[in-house]
Parts: C-alpha cells; sequence; structure tokens
C-alpha cells in the first residue's frame, strides 16, 4: 500500500508541476522532430533439412524468399522546456517491403514507441519499447534481422509494453537503466505490481570498449529460450565488445532460468528451466568498402536437454556512408532433448540496406 | 532474485566514481547537454541504443523551445513567464506613431496600478557606465508601478545598447501578507 500510495504522490507532484506551466510557454511553433529509418530487403534461399517434418514436404525443403528485414520508419524528437529539461519522443515502425503487411491490412506495425523527460539528472521514459537486456547486447550480433539474429537461439530479445524505463546520466562513460513493465495484461493479479517484472542493465563504453551486465526478472520473453519457448524468464546476460584496429569482436553469456509468472511452471510447479547461451562474434573492415564478419551461438537448456547452434558467415560492401550491400550463408541446427531429432535450416543471401 | 544483488552492486561501484556530468556539465552556459552521443552515425542506429535520449537531445537539429531561456527560471519554481514590459511600451510606442496617439512618458501602457501576487516581469533603462543611478532610480519606479505592495528582485543584467548599456530588472510580486 505504501508503494502505491508513494507513486501516487510522485505522480500527483509531477501533474501538478505540468499543470502550472503558464499558456505562453506552451507556444505554437514548428513540429520538431527527425524522421529516420531504413530499407533492408533481401533474396533468401533457405532450406529445411528436417525430412520433412516442418516444411511438410521431405522432397523439397528449400524456398526462395524476398525478406524485409525488420525495415522501419520512425520519428524522433524533442521540445525544450527549461535550460535543462527537455520533453522527447520516438515512435517507430516496422514497414514491410516484401509484402506490404504484416498481416491482413496491418501495414505498420509498432517498434519502439515511448514519450519521456530528459535532463542533467538523466532520462525517464515509458512505452513500449526493448528491454535494457535487449539493447545491452548492443551489436555483438552482426546478423540482427536476418536469419542469423541470436533470438534464434536464446531468450531475452524482447520488446515489452508498459515499460518504464529510468537511464542514469553518462558517468566517464558508464550509465544504468532500470526499466519495470507493469503486469496489466497478464492473467495473474499476484504479479501486476509496480515492480514484479523489471529490466536492469550497466554498462560501460570507451573508445573501443564496451561492456554491460543485464538482468531480467520475470520478463515474458519476446524470443524462445530452449526449454519454455516465450515465457516468463529471469535472465542474467554480459556482454563485451573490443576493437583491435580494423577488427572488432564480441561475445555474451547469458543464463535464463524460470519465472514467477512462467505458464510452464503454472501448469506443472516442478517444471524448471536452466538455459545457458553464449555468442561469439568478428567482423574485419578489410578495405574498399569491405568487412567480413562471423558468428556463432550456442544454447542449451540442462534440464530439458534442448539445444540449439548456430553460425553465420557474410560480407559487406559499402555502397556509400548509408548504403551497402550484403551477402551472408547462416546454419542453424536445433535438437529436441527427448527424441534426439535434430532440425538444420541453411540460409544464404544477398541484400540492399539503406539507412535515411 | 541474485542477479538483482549482483546488478545492484555493480551499480553502487559505478556510481560511486566521479560522476563529470555533475562536476562538469551542469554549469553549461550554453544551456545544453555537453556531447556525449556520437552524432557522426545514422539515426536509425542510435536509436536501437540504450542512451538513445542523448542523441536525440545532442544530435537533433533545434527543438521547439517552450519556455523562456532569457528568465533562466527553473522548470519547477516558475509560475508565470516573466512579462517583458520594454517589448510591450515599444510596441505601444510604434503603434501611437501610426494612430498619432500620446504616450505619457515611463507609464505608458502601464495603466492602473495593480498589484497581482507572484506575476513575473522584466523591466529595462538604458544608462552610461558613469552615470547608472538614474537608471537604478527609474528601475524602481516601474518597480512600485508594477507591484505596488513589494517585489523580489530574481535576477539583474546588463546588455550593450550603442555607446550606451541597458540595465535589466527581473522581478517577481511579493505575495499578499
Amino acid at each position: 500500500m505504501m508503494k502505491k500510495t508513494a507513486m501516487a504522490a510522485a505522480m500527483t507532484a509531477v501533474m501538478a508541476s505540468a499543470s502550472s506551466i503558464p499558456m505562453a510557454a506552451q507556444a505554437t511553433g514548428p513540429i520538431d522532430g527527425t524522421v529516420y529509418g531504413k530499407v533492408n530487403i533481401s533474396v533468401v534461399n533457405n532450406d529445411f533439412n528436417d525430412d520433412g517434418l516442418l516444411s511438410g514436404d521431405p522432397e523439397n525443403n528449400d524456398q526462395w524468399e524476398l525478406n524485409s528485414n525488420a525495415s522501419r520508419i520512425g520519428v524522433k524528437g524533442k521540445a525544450q522546456l527549461s535550460e535543462n529539461l527537455y520533453v522527447i519522443y520516438k515512435a517507430e515502425y516496422e514497414t514491410f517491403f516484401d509484402d506490404g503487411e504484416k498481416s491482413k491490412n496491418q501495414t505498420f506495425s509498432q517498434r519502439n514507441i515511448i514519450g519521456g523527460l530528459t535532463g542533467n539528472w538523466g532520462t525517464v521514459w515509458g512505452g513500449k519499447h526493448d528491454t535494457p537486456t535487449k539493447l545491452a547486447q548492443k551489436k555483438v550480433d552482426l546478423f540482427n534481422d536476418l536469419e542469423g539474429d541470436i533470438k534464434q537461439v536464446m531468450a531475452g530479445e524482447t520488446r515489452a509494453s508498459n515499460i518504464v524505463n529510468y537511464t542514469t546520466p553518462n558517468f566517464n562513460g558508464f550509465s544504468a537503466s532500470v526499466a519495470t513493465i507493469f503486469g496489466e495484461d497478464r492473467e495473474d493479479n499476484d504479479k501486476d505490481g509496480f515492480f514484479d517484472s523489471y529490466s536492469a542493465t550497466a554498462q560501460y563504453e570507451t573508445d573501443g570498449l564496451y561492456l554491460a551486465v543485464a538482468i531480467d526478472e520475470n520478463v515474458k520473453s519476446g524470443s524462445s529460450s530452449q526449454g519454455f519457448g516465450k515465457d516468463y524468464v529471469d535472465i542474467m546476460r554480459v556482454v563485451g565488445q573490443f576493437d583491435l584496429g580494423p577488427v572488432t569482436l564480441g561475445a555474451l553469456w547469458q543464463n535464463a532460468e524460470e519465472g514467477d509468472s512462467s505458464t510452464a511452471v503454472l501448469l506443472d510447479p516442478t517444471a524448471e528451466l536452466d538455459e545457458d547461451s553464449f555468442h561469439l562474434s568478428a567482423k574485419w573492415k578489410v578495405g574498399n568498402g569491405y568487412t567480413l564478419k562471423a558468428q556463432y551461438s550456442e544454447s542449451e537448456d540442462d534440464v530439458s536437454d534442448n539445444e540449439a547452434e548456430m553460425v553465420s558467415f557474410g560480407v559487406d560492401k559499402k555502397l556509400g556512408k548509408k548504403t551497402k550491400l550484403f551477402a551472408f550463408y547462416t546454419m542453424l541446427e536445433e535438437t529436441e532433448g527427448l527424441t534426439k531429432i535434430d532440425v538444420e535450416e541453411d540460409a544464404f543471401g544477398v541484400g540492399l540496406e539503406h539507412k535515411f | 532474485m541474485k542477479y538483482t544483488a549482483m546488478l545492484i552492486l555493480l551499480l553502487v561501484g559505478g556510481l560511486s566514481s566521479k560522476s563529470v556530468w555533475a562536476v562538469d556539465k551542469v554549469g553549461d552556459e550554453s544551456g545544453t547537454k555537453a556531447a556525449d552521443a556520437d552524432c557522426s552515425r545514422q539515426d536509425v542506429d542510435t536509436a536501437d541504443e540504450m542512451n538513445f535520449a542523448e542523441a536525440i537531445v545532442e544530435c537533433d537539429q533545434g527543438a521547439t523551445v517552450l519556455y523562456d531561456a532569457e528568465s533562466r527560471r527553473s522548470f519547477l519554481k516558475r509560475r508565470n513567464l516573466p512579462e517583458k514590459v520594454y517589448e510591450k511600451r515599444a510596441a505601444s510606442l510604434d503603434e501611437s506613431m501610426i494612430t498619432g496617439r500620446k504616450i505619457n512618458g515611463d507609464n505608458a501602457g502601464e495603466g492602473e496600478a495593480v498589484h497581482v501576487p507572484g506575476a513575473a516581469f522584466i523591466i529595462r533603462e538604458s544608462y552610461s557606465i558613469s552615470a547608472p543611478d538614474r537608471a537604478l532610480a527609474a528601475l524602481h519606479r516601474q518597480m512600485a508601478t508594477y507591484c505596488p505592495r513589494g517585489w523580489e528582485k530574481d535576477r539583474e543584467w546588463s546588455s550593450p545598447a550603442g555607446n550606451q548599456y541597458f540595465l535589466h530588472f527581473e522581478f517577481t510580486c511579493s505575495a499578499e501578507e
């Protein structure tokens, strides 16, 4: 009760302050904002070597696809409220360059959408957004949004609804974020409090070095774990990336366990998850606009013995500051712990990315 | 919960280090945050990072300004933006030149003196460095006109005006006692 009372008092104070903005201050003016986005399309051959288990046809397992790899358009901006206080916003939508819609009549799909305040005390925002744990991976996933995305093998790649986040100012390269995710859409009323699900990260970044530690506590994962699928999990994630001249190396380790609101645990109180995942990546700028990339990801649930391995290779060719061509190959192998059935998926493709 | 405890330890360790922000950046005369963001990067990339707010503030062009930068009042303390009396008087003078209506001296456009607690004003008078007293006297007459029951002076500053200077006072009418 005290928590709710304190929150109500804080909200009242904020509202009172906001309502004291004089009418003259609510000036009309140009809408401040920056439109941004990217087009990322690829032509891909996907080959399911699963004897027809997933594709349904053991003789014809491969297909050609045109993919729109999280192509997006967004607008972001700010308005200055006082010397050190800004209101900020960001509204970003996925758009589908392959078939024009995510599902029937859905031309745009919401990505990260927030409104908030920022000043020299830090930043507070609320909305629908990637969790701090997801963002902690930064750029160690070199095949993000493609077939080799690490979300194929591990939990924690989550965009959460009803999320409120605080990020500290930058202290000598160090910053931290804490986000609470409200359980208003959840069926169990026991876990719809202010801080029953949260995600947090502490990160340090300086020239050529990036380190981050992140946790999720009872957060519904946006990507499947090897044991529980997309369920409520607790996650510990550690990320590092550093530059060695033209070479950038990255590594990620994480452990995921069952969360308090896990559906699997609700159905079977003895159910457990203990997924260990790691990821290594390397890219090498070889000159003339070419970058070679390689990465390996592995994930295994020690309880169910489900496991997945993924390896990707690729090359990028810059055509300009904002534009590149790319080619890649990804192999994903998943093993079901109980039956030991292997499912292998190979994909290769070429694509174009343009940022605006 | 074991993960939470580990993160708290890291947070405490990190935050106990010297804060560049607190020491070096709060007093930034430009009134904007010092640059932490790499503004050479693409918007779509910075938007996808944890510290995207820094990039919005530091890298995006311009901002709609919803406050009076000249008054320097803090956001949470201000009740009213100050009325720039001299701008209002200048507008009245322009109007009188067009209509031929006579404007009466220093109190032009001020009307009957009414004390509004909390009302804020910015006034100014020109002066020369050798004789600032005349400006002070004129400014005090104006303050007594706008706030007959007393005032609190919030800020005082000068700005050059040809061979002379303008002395500005920002003040707020006192609360009823």
